[in-house]
């Protein structure tokens, strides 16, 4: 509901910026993951 | 602090925790990992319940209806013949078509064999639909023998392609000699073929219940009622958006204001009112620019009907020249056929030989008969301005006049251009037909063929009466009339936006993410 009070623009903009940052956390997950499959 | 902020700084926040995070042991990078994972689903959720938000507002202006109205009125216009409209001043010979299909026959032989072979079965197909059965091709014995050829059954390109050639190195005039022949032909039939048609368009009035001149307003305000329709269907506009028909930049509010303070006089009107006087100013302006276009042949007509007087009866003179002439050409073919049958002769090659010489004077007489045909033709059309039009005509008339005859039309728009295209006139002529039944034309009914008009003067006057703001001198280049209907179109969708509570906001929206998610 809150989602709906949302201007076009925030809208748009807010699921971009999370979308950066889910792309931004993958990659921080990839740095952490090789080390561990080395290290088993 | 806004939305906006906010997540940027949700987002600062867990990025700075992650950059201290130790990561040196298995265990700190398992929790970082942990902590990682974690907060990718958190914010997986909430992109998911944003997409469903863009989604659903994405669909509501997706499913727009589109209004089914437009598709009846488009279907009742497909129904209308428009030709009748531009016929009104057409002699048989050019409702046949034959100024055309005989013009590219004459001017493009040299081109496309294949082509004028179409365009001769085409003219044969049209004299028989108009009742000529017997269709004598008489004017000679290669033009009898290749029409002959072109009309047996089964015929190939390639076969008549090889006939062609064995007739054109005994005759290289044969094409012409069918040219003519069929002008003959039709000369000959000319008051049947007049009936043909009469019969035609009279039978299909008396079906629609409906003079000439109620088709041509029942079609025209069908066109006014699909051109509104159009303009004020939100979901056509916003297909208008998506295929970058109109762009959003345009109706911003700076924007139009600009614009509006350009155009007008006094802040007096109501917006309705300054709107209503801006459409008819752009239908002004559209109609202008065509004038613009057509100019060349409105004055070559008015030049025409300068003389008047001495071509009244210019055609059937000629008519009557070419008659003599024909009656000339087909007596010396009785006599070149009698040579030919003919039994008893001295030697063979003196058979030839006489033949031979018959037969170039039968060339001789269709070479005559070419250019008399082409002065009749010239004479038609001055008999036709001279004959049709009076003082009181109006320049509608006389670009009506100037669409009867194909020949006409090419000729003198290629005075203007020498070298266009076979398609650059056939555009031409169609935006002359679209001129013609042009639904708000005001201009070309009214202004005489006597009249000299300051037209730029006149519309300028006229819409600053209306407290339209218009200078005459802009009028005076065509880049500026579209920049000015450009401008005129800007501000009357603005208010047809507001009118059918269109948003730019949602426009916008629409479109971004059309970019974003489904062009991918």
């Amino acid at each position: 509901m809150e989602n709906q009070s949302l201007s076009h623009e925030e809208l748009l903009s807010l699921y971009h910026k999370i979308e950066e940052f889910l792309e931004y956390l993958e990659n921080e997950k990839s740095k952490l993951e090789p080390d561990k499959e080395e290290s088993e | 602090m806004n939305i906006i902020e906010q997540i940027d700084e949700e987002i600062k926040t867990i990025k700075d925790s992650l950059s201290i995070l130790p990561r040196k042991t298995i265990k700190n990078k398992e929790k970082c990992l942990e902590y990682i994972n974690s907060t990718i689903k958190e914010y997986e959720n909430k992109k998911a319940k944003y997409l469903d938000e863009i989604n659903r507002r994405f669909d509501l202006l997706k499913r727009t209806p589109i209004n089914s109205e437009v598709d009846l009125i488009k279907k009742a216009i497909s129904t209308i013949d428009t030709e009748y409209f531009f016929s009104e001043y057409k002699t048989p010979y050019e409702k046949l078509g034959l100024d055309k299909l005989l013009y590219d026959i004459s001017h493009f032989y040299k081109n496309d064999l294949d082509k004028v072979n179409n365009d001769i079965l085409e003219c044969i197909s049209k004299l028989k639909a108009a009742g000529i059965e017997n269709l004598d091709f008489n004017y000679s014995e290669y033009a009898r023998k290749y029409i002959q050829s072109l009309l047996e059954e089964n015929q190939t390109s390639e076969k008549i392609h090889q006939i062609f050639e064995e007739i054109y190195w005994k005759c290289p005039d044969v094409i012409t000699h069918i040219e003519l022949n069929m002008k003959y032909i039709y000369l000959k039939n000319e008051k049947k073929i007049e009936k043909y048609f009469k019969e035609k368009e009279e039978k299909y009035l008396y079906q629609l219940n409906l003079s000439r001149k109620e088709l041509k307003d029942r079609y025209l305000s069908f066109e006014r009622q699909e051109k509104e329709l159009i303009e004020t269907d939100k979901g056509r506009v916003l297909e208008r958006f998506k295929q970058a028909e109109l762009k959003v930049k345009d109706y911003q509010e700076t924007g139009l204001k600009k614009i509006k303070e350009k155009f007008q006089l006094k802040e007096e009107l109501n917006q309705e009112m300054f709107i209503n006087n801006i459409k008819k100013l752009k239908h002004s302006l559209e109609e202008y620019k065509w004038y613009l276009e057509f100019k060349y042949l409105i004055e070559d007509v008015k030049k025409r009907y300068q003389e008047k007087e001495k071509n009244k009866t210019i055609a059937q003179v000629k008519r009557k020249e070419i008659e003599k002439i024909e009656k000339e050409l087909f007596k010396l073919n009785k006599k070149i056929e009698k040579t030919i049958n003919q039994k008893y002769f001295i030697t063979q090659t003196k058979k030839e030989t006489k033949v031979g010489n018959l037969l170039l004077q039968e060339n001789d007489i269709i070479m005559n008969l070419k250019g008399k045909y082409e002065e009749w033709e010239e004479c038609e059309i001055n008999q036709k301005i001279a004959t049709e039009l009076t003082d009181d005509s109006s320049i509608y008339d006389a670009l009506l006049i100037s669409i009867s005859n194909y020949e006409y039309l090419v000729e003198r728009t290629k005075e203007l251009d020498e070298k266009i295209s076979k398609d650059k006139i056939s555009t031409q002529i169609q935006n002359l037909k679209e001129f013609l039944v042009y639904p708000y034309s005001t201009l070309m009914n009214n202004i005489s063929i006597k009249e000299e008009k300051n037209i730029p003067m006149i519309i300028s006057d006229r819409y600053k009466l209306l407290n339209v703001n218009l200078e005459q001198e802009v009028l005076e280049n065509t880049d500026s009339i579209d920049s000015l209907i450009r401008d005129c179109n800007i501000l009357i969708y603005g208010q047809i936006f507001k009118n059918i509570k269109l948003n730019m906001k949602d426009v916008e929206f629409y479109l971004q993410v059309i970019k974003d998610f489904k062009e991918q």
